[in-house]
């Protein structure tokens, strides 16, 4: 069986015997999910590569010490270390707002908190179609939740242990992200890349 | 501080992944507006450089 017929479990445990060529393997197979969840909660290329490299050293620090959990799946696992370490950023940067949500919350209520001149551009063009943008404009925790379903490909369950909720309050989450985004895009008219 | 209200989906507590018609049956528009916006969120996927992947690749050879 090549290594790339393996499962991940499978490329661990080649790893940890010194098989280099399994992680090459698991990092190709996971790279793209994991960059672009950590890309999209930091917003910035040279910081979410740093983060990128950082969680990955984690990752072999511990496989090396022999510390990795079997039971668990190898990418939540290594995007939860990823997520801690955008976390640690933020509490040393003192930059991020955490807010949360309530039944009715209007997503223009805490527009007024981001950067005017960037609301002040898309009013100004009309027709703004980077959905990228409209993430950013989500309250953390329902951002997190789209990005972790959606480019993790992590289930409900795996959200709620990574974020330390319970699998309502992730459910919950996801369902107001989606409901703000398509508020935002429907009463602005905007129109999405196809 | 301001508390999320959660909806009441106990019944879907225990699935490991859940379709999303069911995590979101009680509005279904809601879950045809993520499949039309999928697309497009596909489109913000990104990669990381090779450069820092050989970092990587370089610091586990290293130890």
């Amino acid at each position: 069986m090549s290594f790339q017929e393996m499962n991940d479990q499978e490329l661990v445990h080649l790893y940890i015997k010194g098989q280099e060529n399994a992680l090459a393997i698991l990092i190709a197979r996971h790279k793209s999910r994991i960059y672009t969840s950590i890309y999209l909660m930091v917003k910035d290329d040279y910081l979410a590569e740093d983060i990128f490299q950082d969680t990955f050293i984690k990752v072999i620090k511990t496989l090396r010490a022999g510390k990795y959990n079997e039971e668990g799946k190898f990418l939540p696992w290594v995007l939860r270390i990823g997520h801690n370490l955008v976390i640690d950023h933020f509490r040393k940067e003192k930059r991020s707002p955490v807010i949360t949500n309530v039944d009715g919350f209007d997503i223009f209520d805490v527009l007024g908190i981001h950067d005017e001149s960037m609301e002040d551009k898309m009013i100004k063009e009309q027709n703004f179609n980077d959905l990228k943008t409209l993430i950013h404009l989500l309250p953390s925790e329902q951002k997190e939740v789209l990005i972790m379903r959606h480019y993790g490909d992590l289930s409900f369950k795996e959200i709620a242990d990574l974020t330390d909720v319970s699998i309502n309050t992730a459910l919950g989450r996801m369902r107001y992200a989606l409901s703000n985004l398509r508020k935002m895009i429907t009463s602005k008219e905007l129109v999405l890349k196809s | 501080m301001i508390i999320i209200s959660t909806p009441n989906l106990d019944s879907l507590r225990n699935s490991e992944k859940l379709p999303s018609e069911l995590f979101l049956g009680i509005d279904k528009s809601e879950d045809e507006f993520y499949e039309s916006i999928k697309p497009t969120l596909d489109e913000l996927k990104k990669e990381p450089s090779d450069e820092v992947v050989q970092k990587i690749l370089d610091f586990s050879k290293s130890l």
